[in-house]
């Protein structure tokens, strides 16, 4: 190199330039060391086995999760029903037993007593949708194959389910004795009143210990019904009350109840230590 | 497999409670997680069981991260956390059962691994018990059993000897070492009793950050000759905790016996003495260490 430097023109070069003579000198040894470009299959193959290792596209990992956690999750409610306390199916049983009694005296307004009981197994049933958490278990439970969050998700499925049958098995009792409340007007008021109730529950239940939550409502819930049965002119309103606003109602006691839920299973607790809170921000 | 945790860090408000933390573990043995009641130690390992995201950084299992793998990494994980909840109401093998659902064994596998971990942490005679008639004791044996269900690769253990005494803590201590020949351990503590024997690796932690990690012998080699001891006249203890560091006091009917620790003789009563790890955590930490 040296050598061609001191030959041919006076060109001036940089010290990463060379020329074509310089480059012929070079090349006949560069020919000892031959770079083999990879064949075809061989980078196919390398792009196959790197692949395992790269992260799915946003969208496609969320549709094959929605639709294994689909799966997963009515597998977990099969498994949570059984779970549940045995006092939660009691009080339901006996919810259902006193709205039958109640409706058989004649003195009271059958609507009212249902529309009173629909919401009450769904808030007692929130005690086990957060036992988890209430109990102090939720830290061992995220680290499971089935998530915390998929858990309270499943509770929740069973205790609306069952909740949902409630409001009918009552309307069916009820309705056995008086007859006038198998309508979808009927209907409708009792499940928009359950969604507008379900959201409202969940809502403070994320927000303070199961117990308190239940307590709260419960309290809130019967001081209602103390101010109701005092007013004819509420019972009137609910009475006449036009499909078209309950379809209102109902679509914004379904949106709260549906972004509470999304907010449970997306974000869920916060747990304060030594003065900070943290976030168990699982996914 | 290697666990790889690179340049972590976590931040909670304005506090870093973890800050560039980088360190591997590779295969089976135990991994000890020493420091003090604060250091970030329970921090660290949620983000290990992906409980808790990083502010910043990666942990990742043979080079994937653990947050995209989900199901996949949590199914080869045992954790016993630091707080300890249990439904009061359930027995000791109702509660492992359940547990085992929610760690995805069959039934019959069930049956067989809650058999087999009550018997690893000696609460067979008390599987039908209801665990709200259970010692503080029981309870952290029972924490231990459901981490160990699914038979995990990964095992960790957040202050699992709180509230044992010492008998189960020698027992516990056993278990760790025969449970480290196959599988990767990591033990956070801030008691010494719980490391000696049994670690593979020290991985040192205060105030959020690495401070040292090394075999115990090496850690222990660095601090020869930095270890003496002493005795001591009640008097004058006040002015010896003053200008060194002292690791620990013994009291017999002869007197008092300091360990101090110096790079030079304190002392001229001092002799020199081999170090052990209640040492190791007042040279690192500037604390007595609770053994």
């Amino acid at each position: 190199m040296k050598n061609q430097h001191t030959n041919g023109t006076n060109k001036a070069h940089s010290e990463t330039e060379i020329d074509i003579d310089e480059y012929s000198e070079i090349a006949s040894h560069l020919n000892q060391y031959p770079v083999e470009f990879p064949s075809e299959a061989e980078i196919n193959r390398t792009i196959l086995e790197l692949s395992a290792y790269m992260p799915e596209p946003e969208g496609a990992k969320q549709k094959w999760a929605s639709r294994s956690l689909t799966q997963e999750l009515f597998q977990v409610v099969r498994g949570e029903m059984v779970i549940f306390h045995k006092s939660y199916w009691l009080a339901c049983a006996v919810l259902l037993l006193l709205g039958f009694w109640l409706g058989r005296q004649h003195s009271m307004d059958s609507t009212l007593i249902v529309l009173f009981l629909v919401p009450i197994p769904f808030v007692l049933g929130l005690l086990e949708v957060f036992k988890g958490r209430d109990s102090g278990l939720m830290e061992m439970e995220l680290t499971c194959k089935i998530t915390a969050q998929q858990l309270m998700l499943a509770r929740l499925i069973v205790v609306l389910s069952g909740n949902i049958v409630f409001v009918f098995l009552l309307m069916l009792l009820v309705s056995n004795e008086t007859g006038d409340l198998l309508t979808w007007k009927s209907a409708g008021l009792l499940y928009t009143q359950l969604l507008i109730s379900a959201g409202t529950s969940l809502w403070l239940a994320m927000r303070v210990r199961g117990g308190t939550a239940v307590s709260l409502f419960l309290i809130f819930w019967f001081a209602l019904v103390q101010f109701v049965l005092t007013l004819k002119e509420v019972k009137a309103f609910i009475e006449t009350i036009q499909p078209s606003w309950l379809a209102v109602i109902a679509f914004v006691g379904a949106g709260l109840l549906i972004r509470q839920t999304y907010q449970m299973v997306r974000k869920y607790t916060s747990q304060t230590e030594r003065g900070y809170s943290f976030d168990t921000d699982h996914r | 497999m290697i666990l790889t945790i690179d340049n972590v860090s976590k931040k909670y408000k304005d506090k870093w409670v973890v800050e560039s933390f980088s360190l591997e573990l590779s295969n089976q043995g135990v991994y000890g997680l020493l420091g003090p009641n604060g250091a970030g130690k329970t921090t660290l390992l949620r983000m290990l069981v992906d409980i808790s995201e990083p502010t910043s950084g990666q942990i990742k299992l043979d080079g994937k991260p653990i947050q995209h793998m989900g199901e996949q990494y949590r199914s080869i994980l045992g954790y016993m956390p630091q707080r300890l909840g249990f439904y009061n109401r359930f027995s000791a093998s109702k509660f492992l059962m359940y547990m085992c659902s929610l760690k995805g064994l069959s039934g019959s596998q069930a049956k067989v691994r809650v058999q087999e971990t009550l018997a690893l942490v000696g609460l067979e005679n008390k599987a039908r018990d209801k665990i709200g008639t259970f010692s503080g004791g029981m309870k952290q044996r029972l924490g231990i059993a459901q981490a160990l269900l699914n038979d995990p690769q990964i095992l960790i253990l957040d202050e699992p000897t709180v509230g044992l005494d010492p008998k189960e803590r020698i027992r516990f201590r056993n278990m760790i070492g025969e449970l480290g020949r196959e599988r990767l351990v990591l033990l956070s503590t801030h008691i010494i009793s719980d490391l000696e024997f049994s670690c593979k690796r020290l991985i040192l932690m205060n105030e959020g950050k690495l401070i040292l990690h090394d075999t115990p012998k090496a850690i222990m080699t660095s601090m020869q000759d930095r270890v003496w001891k002493a005795p001591i006249l009640e008097s004058e203890l006040t002015e010896l905790n003053a200008r060194f560091k002292v690791s620990s006091l013994s009291y017999s009917p002869e007197g008092i016996t300091a360990r101090i620790l110096s790079k030079e003789k304190p002392i001229p009563e001092a002799v020199p003495e081999s170090p052990r790890l209640e040492d190791v955590y007042m040279h690192f930490f500037g604390e007595e260490a609770e053994s």
